[in-house]
């Protein structure tokens, strides 16, 4: 080998290990860069044609990617996301019965037995009578209003489902992008590694909104499926659309090229968008059947009390309630028409006889407290309100149960997915001081052939 | 195990993320004394703070309602007692006018004493309470007695519920009391003494001791049901005082924190927090990151 020939192995020592320095650079620099999959550089040794030493010549780069680790990842994302969303949605819903500060509506179901026991104490009291309406009004408005609470949520729900649906439209269209620039960009043998990045982030924030699994088909297309259809194959993205059936639920559709959609809700099974829907259309609407059934138990036990009775104009078959069958019932309960502003229409006696001074009848309906007319006749008022808010308990206290669990193997396969690509700023010091050496080495060599060539030039 | 640098910050992150949440409970707790912040927190303990609650407002109720009655039939009591009085000087009255020794214009002095009697026990029958005319029964609007001493009112009892799912009677029968439902009409006897003195018949005068007796004894016992329906009341208001005490205990130990363990609690987590800051900042100081400059 001659002395030329070690300039040129030199020579491409410090192009390697400058490109070293680089890549490391590379990676330090994105050291918290999200999804961000480290690289490591690729140098291999080049053989000299007849020689039996050789040089170093840059094969290129590679990703530290795992897709087995990764997929895990995105699954447990998307299931970390969905347990989030359903928590989150179902903090609403245990906002409407929270009675522990007061925005329950166990004070208006007490509050109206207990005027009815007033009346029964003082029936003729124009003040007492006036009180049994008001409290009757107050039960009514605050059932209505935990109602319309609870669809307020549901409309919000819906609002939100459809917003997701956009995103991840929108996301499905980048990678559907994507896929067609990685293919041109390794057909043509140029390094796609940050599109790789990229295409990792989006499929990562994609999980975040529904569930999503991701693989390379037989044919080498990048495939992406989510709640159970094919949503990008290739260079195609599906369409995702989100609207109501004909109960009201959540339906969403998915939708490719001219084919007609298809209903895909049943195969919902992770991120934000199944966290919605189970949160508005199992446990909201789980909350609302149990509210119309407190409100028309309640409302019916009362009325016929009450229609039995006789107000002070010795008239009875009058209803305290107007309430309509359920679904619905607490959505539409209010006073009777012919009670509003009549207190002396309240049916406190149980004959005419017995008016203006007779209770029994007010007696009867303030026992109604203790009695089992709701929930089937199983429950005393106060005991099927509790029963409901302990069920909106329960539900708030699995789903917070299933955020812990769902964020802990989120981020325990996070992590397994980071031992494999993250970047370790103590490997990169490592590296960085080796490929420094590696350069002045290469540097030294350049001398030593040029002190070398010196001293042949002197000698000369 | 490979451990790359955010592996690291993700997971100083975490747990400082659990243990700021651990501490902001904690917090609430220890500011508000209550265990349950919402029913997620401890559903069985949050639908049983309702049910105890609701027992707790119903207890207020029986407890507030109870008043009405119990004032109206210790003044009910009040009223008997006057009219048992009344009848008792009746009959005093009866024996001296049955005395032969008497002039007529005696009697007819007495007989004008038996007059304000009369109107004594008009008044007495006609008391009112918080819920009306008291003797009337169900009929609390208009007087039980008119002028003449004809009772107007019913027979029929007012009740209210004093407990849950227990109702009691809680007015006192005027009937019984005045009219010939108790077996006397009370007024009719006073008018028949009046009579007899008016006509200066000592042997008619004389008759009517025992029937005056009689409506006294009447109106006695009218009385004492009284007493004894004021006394029931009494005795379920000092049973709801003991449910209420022992309810409240439940709700207490249900949905109140003690402070002292809450307290610990949070000087505990405090330390936490402040440990893990610390084991964070050493672990950031590890980070090559320092090293490269």
């Amino acid at each position: 080998m001659g002395i030329s020939n070690l300039l040129s192995i030199a020579s491409d020592a410090l192009a390697a290990q400058a490109f070293a320095v680089d890549v490391t650079g590379q990676n330090v620099s994105n050291v918290n860069t999200p999804g961000y999959v480290r690289r490591n550089a690729l140098i291999e040794t080049r053989g000299l044609p007849g020689a039996s030493q050789g040089g170093v010549n840059i094969k290129g780069i590679n990703r530290a990617f795992d897709q087995f680790l990764d997929q895990r990842s995105v699954v447990a994302s998307g299931l970390s996301a969905y347990a989030n969303s359903h928590d989150s949605a179902l903090g609403g819903l245990q906002a409407i019965f929270n009675d522990t500060d007061g925005s329950g509506l166990s004070d208006k179901v007490t509050q109206l037995f207990s005027s009815f026991t007033a009346l029964a104490a003082n029936p003729n009291d124009p003040t007492t009578r006036a009180t049994v309406l008001t409290r009757a009004d107050a039960f009514a408005a605050g059932l209505r209003d935990s109602s319309s609470q609870i669809t307020s949520q549901r409309t919000d729900m819906y609002s939100q489902a459809q917003g997701v649906a956009t995103q991840v439209n929108g996301i499905a269209g980048r990678i559907a992008k994507l896929n067609n620039q990685i293919a041109q960009a390794e057909g043509s043998g140029s390094d796609a590694s940050d599109m790789h990045d990229q295409r990792g982030n989006l499929i990562s924030d994609l999980s975040q909104l529904v569930d999503v699994h991701s693989f390379i088909d037989g044919s080498g297309k990048f495939v992406v499926r989510a709640a159970g259809s094919t949503l990008v194959e290739g260079g195609l993205a599906a369409n995702l659309s989100v609207q109501l059936d004909v109960s009201g639920n959540l339906q969403v559709l998915s939708q490719r090229g001219g084919s007609p959609a298809s209903d895909v809700t049943s195969q919902l099974s992770g991120g934000q968008l199944y966290g919605l829907q189970q949160a508005r259309d199992v446990d909201a609407t789980s909350a609302q059947t149990k509210l119309d059934q407190l409100a028309f138990d309640v409302a019916t036990a009362v009325n016929t009390q009450h229609a039995a009775g006789f107000g002070l104009d010795g008239v009875s078959g009058r209803n305290l309630f107007s309430v309509s069958p359920m679904p619905g019932s607490a959505a539409t309960i209010t006073l009777d028409p012919a009670m509003v502003g009549q207190p002396n229409r309240i049916a406190a006696s149980d004959t005419a006889a017995n008016v203006p001074g007779g209770s029994n009848n007010a007696t009867a309906l303030s026992i109604i407290a203790g009695q089992k007319v709701a929930s089937g006749g199983t429950r005393t008022p106060i005991e099927a309100y509790s029963d409901l808010v302990g069920d909106v308990g329960s539900r708030k206290q699995a789903a917070q149960n299933d955020v812990t669990l769902r964020e802990a193997q989120a981020a325990q396969t996070k992590s397994l997915r980071d031992s494999s690509s993250g970047v370790s700023l103590d490997e990169e010091m490592v590296s960085l001081t080796r490929y420094q050496r590696g350069y002045e080495a290469a540097t030294k060599l350049i001398k030593t052939v040029d002190d070398l060539l010196a001293g042949l030039m002197q000698a000369l | 195990m490979r451990i790359s640098d955010s592996m690291r910050l993700d997971a100083i992150v975490r747990q400082q993320g659990h243990l700021k949440e651990q501490y902001a409970n904690a917090s609430r707790v220890a500011a508000t004394g209550a265990k349950i912040g919402a029913p997620g927190d401890n559903p069985v303990g949050a639908a049983q703070s309702v049910r105890l609650q609701g027992a707790l407002d119903r207890i207020d109720a029986f407890r507030e309602s109870i008043k009405t009655p119990k004032g109206d039939l210790d003044q009910a009591e009040g009223a008997l007692a006057t009219a048992g009085d009344l009848f008792a000087r009746a009959g005093e009255i009866a024996l001296q006018g049955a005395n032969g020794s008497l002039s007529a214009t005696d009697r007819a002095s007495l007989a004008s004493e038996v007059d304000a009697l009369k109107t004594q026990l008009v008044d007495a029958a006609n008391t009112k309470g918080q819920a009306g005319y008291l003797f009337g029964g169900t009929s609390t609007a208009t007087a039980a007695m008119d002028a003449a001493g004809n009772f107007l009112g019913n027979a029929a009892d007012r009740t209210a519920e004093i407990a849950p799912g227990v109702s009691a009677i809680t007015s006192v029968s005027g009937a019984l009391a005045f009219s010939a439902s108790g077996g006397r009409n009370v007024a009719a006897d006073l008018d028949a003494l009046r009579t007899a003195l008016i006509s200066n018949n000592p042997a008619a005068i004389a008759a009517t001791v025992s029937t005056l007796d009689a409506s006294r004894r009447q109106i006695l016992a009218a009385r004492t049901d009284a007493g004894l329906k004021s006394n029931r009341l009494d005795t379920a208001d000092a049973a709801h005082q003991q449910t209420q005490l022992s309810l409240a205990a439940q709700r207490h130990a249900v949905s109140d924190a003690d402070p002292t363990t809450a307290y610990s609690n949070l000087i505990a987590l405090q330390g936490a927090v402040e440990q893990a800051i610390s084991v964070a900042r050493t672990s950031l100081s590890t980070m090559s990151i320092n090293k490269f400059g």
